[in-house]
């Protein structure tokens, strides 16, 4: 199976103080990777390191087998579509040209939009129900229906790989279950390497094929989510108390 | 699509604004033209079918003095816009004007050093003007950008500080000039007004850079549009932010540089006309840099014309209000009007 990303030995330091250390994962293509962790424990910094936005690294950060760093922006966001934590909401673009932003690295400089282009924003609006929002301001929208605006705005670049930073904070549950669904539809169907961060520990145990756990800059553990999600390792990466059941797929889910 | 014909609307009674923006500031002056002769003379020398049944002074006066003045008010004022909207946009400020990098405090010490040498050495000096006034210019954006990079990289915040910095540097060095000038420091004062009445012999080469740099950067208007999402999403995009930002910064401070150094400093063109634009237009930069152009084409050369006429008007002397004042007494209170009016679709 072919390496979608590897780093060995991931250092990250800010002004002297080291957020992550040592981290050596490897992630095929095709895999659904959830990041698990409290607060102030890496997640956010692993993702920018990933994806080429931190670029003050030590260690190795290969993605397809070539130095995240050596690659032009525009050349890696063919392959490579990052979902930050908090996109702007202020903006009076409408949600449609958001969504064709995430056709930027495909147009040249003088080009108009291809038909291909419009399909694919069209398409991701399609997935993330947001159609019917097109002709809106995205300052108009409420917090969920942004946040699907710029999920769909990632779908529309058609990457192999999708970083999303807690795609699910400020959502309705039911739209909470469908991205995780949509996600996973997406990583199954058209095998998108998938990793994201999220709070939701039980989110990340049912969809999630693997999970990392991070602990003040570190790998905590990793492995399978029946492997990761345990009570003594929860104890003392979150310090709470939880209760572990198994749902009918065998997959555990906690209770606070 | 509603928008989209609007915009295009809105498009065509800008260029229709800016045509009789042209004839209007050609015709009107000291002594006015009819504006049938203005057409008249204009289309005689572009299809070039000789003298025609015209006044000679008014075939001059259009040609020789307005023509010349209302190209560069029309190159100042689009370079001015499109260097504030690019500005404002990369440096994520709107307060962020085509001066925020210290342009115009060096400009105008190296137009007032120049006056000052004109006074000491020989008047020679004074005809180098624009060149010390550019020379001073380009020296601040190089001293802003290596006070603001740490390891090659340029932080927003930082820019905007060493432009203030750079700027107050600058602007004592001219009060000193201006102090060792004495009564004589009124040039200086005259300069940093601004105006579009001389050095209309670096018209041509002026007008050939500057429009080259403006059709450069309407290139990068769909750049522009990702970075006002934030650098994180717009590098995930595709857009290389940190060189993006010092190429469009340097190629707009080059012609707002030219622009100071033919003209002195103009205020207020840079700040109105972007926002303005913004308004009526939204946020997209492939229609908000067309815009931009044209509506500032328009703009300087009928403050020039008001800053030409109105002392004649009003108390019958040939005297010119410097084009600057002009800007800003009819600038800010539109700029009021539009914030009040839009308020709801503004978002900076």
């Amino acid at each position: 199976m072919k390496k979608a990303i590897i780093t060995k030995n991931l250092t990250v330091s800010y002004n002297g103080m080291s957020v992550l250390k040592d981290i050596s994962i490897s992630i095929n293509e095709g895999e659904f990777v959830s990041i698990l962790g409290p607060n102030g424990s890496g997640k956010t910094t692993l993702i920018k390191a990933l994806t080429g936005i931190i670029k003050d690294i030590k260690g190795e950060v290969l993605l397809f087998g070539r130095h995240v760093l050596s690659y032009r922006r525009r050349e890696f966001a063919r392959f490579v579509s990052f979902l930050p934590q908090n996109p702007p909401t202020t903006l009076p673009f409408f949600v449609r040209d958001i969504v064709m932003m995430g056709r930027f690295p495909y147009i040249k400089r003088f080009e108009m939009e291809k038909s291909h282009d419009i399909e694919a924003a069209e398409y991701a609006m399609e997935l993330m129900d947001i159609r019917h929002l097109g002709k809106r301001h995205l300052m108009e929208l409420s917090g969920g229906e942004v946040k699907r605006v710029f999920i769909a705005q990632a779908v529309a670049q058609e990457s192999n790989i999708l970083f999303l930073d807690e795609p699910t904070a400020n959502l309705d549950i039911n739209y909470q279950v469908e991205i995780f669904k949509i996600l996973k539809k997406f990583n199954e169907e058209m095998n998108k390497t998938i990793v994201l961060i999220t709070h939701d520990v039980n989110h990340a145990a049912r969809f999630a094929q693997r999970i990392i756990l991070l602990k003040e800059g570190l790998i905590f553990k990793k492995g399978k989510p029946e492997e990761v999600i345990n009570m003594k390792d929860l104890k003392s990466v979150f310090d709470t108390d939880v209760c572990i059941e198994y749902d009918s797929e065998n997959k555990p889910y906690i209770l606070i | 699509m509603k928008i989209l014909k609007r915009n295009y609307i809105s498009l065509i009674l800008l260029g229709i604004i800016f045509s009789l923006s042209f004839i209007l500031s050609i015709s009107l002056g000291s002594v006015g033209v009819p504006f049938k002769n203005t057409v008249q003379i204009l289309l005689a020398k572009i299809f070039d079918y000789g003298m025609i049944n015209i006044h000679e002074v008014q075939y001059d006066i259009v040609l020789k003095i307005r023509v010349p003045r209302v190209f560069l008010g029309m190159i100042v004022g689009a370079s001015l816009s499109i260097s504030g909207l690019v500005f404002q946009a990369i440096l994520k400020n709107p307060l962020a004007d085509p001066y925020t990098l210290g342009i115009s405090a060096g400009a105008a010490f190296g137009a007032g050093l120049s006056i000052f040498l004109s006074y000491i050495l020989g008047a020679y000096f004074k005809t180098l003007l624009p060149v010390f006034a550019f020379i001073g210019a380009i020296s601040t954006v190089f001293l802003v950008y290596f006070l603001a990079s740490t390891k090659g990289r340029v932080q927003v915040l930082t820019i905007i500080l060493s432009g203030v910095v750079v700027s107050y540097l600058f602007s004592s060095g001219l009060v000193l000039l201006m102090s060792l000038l004495g009564e004589r420091s009124h040039e200086v004062i005259y300069w940093l007004m601004g105006s579009l009445a001389g050095y209309h012999r670096f018209l041509i080469p002026a007008a050939v850079i500057n429009c080259i740099i403006i059709v450069f950067t309407f290139s990068f208007f769909r750049d522009l549009d990702l970075m006002s999402l934030g650098d994180d999403q717009a590098k995930s995009l595709g857009v290389n932010t940190e060189f993006i930002r010092i190429l469009l910064l340097s190629s707009t401070s080059l012609i707002t540089a030219i622009s100071v150094s033919l003209t002195g400093t103009i205020g207020f063109v840079g700040l109105i006309v972007p926002h303005s634009m913004r308004l009526l237009f939204g946020p997209r930069h492939k229609t908000l840099i067309p815009a931009s152009v044209i509506a500032g084409a328009s703009f300087l050369p009928l403050s020039d014309t008001l800053a030409r006429t109105l002392p004649g008007l009003l108390f019958q002397t040939g005297m010119e209000i410097p084009v600057g004042v002009i800007t800003s007494i009819f600038g800010s209170p539109f700029f009021i009007f539009l914030l009040i009016h839009g308020k709801k679709k503004y978002w900076f």
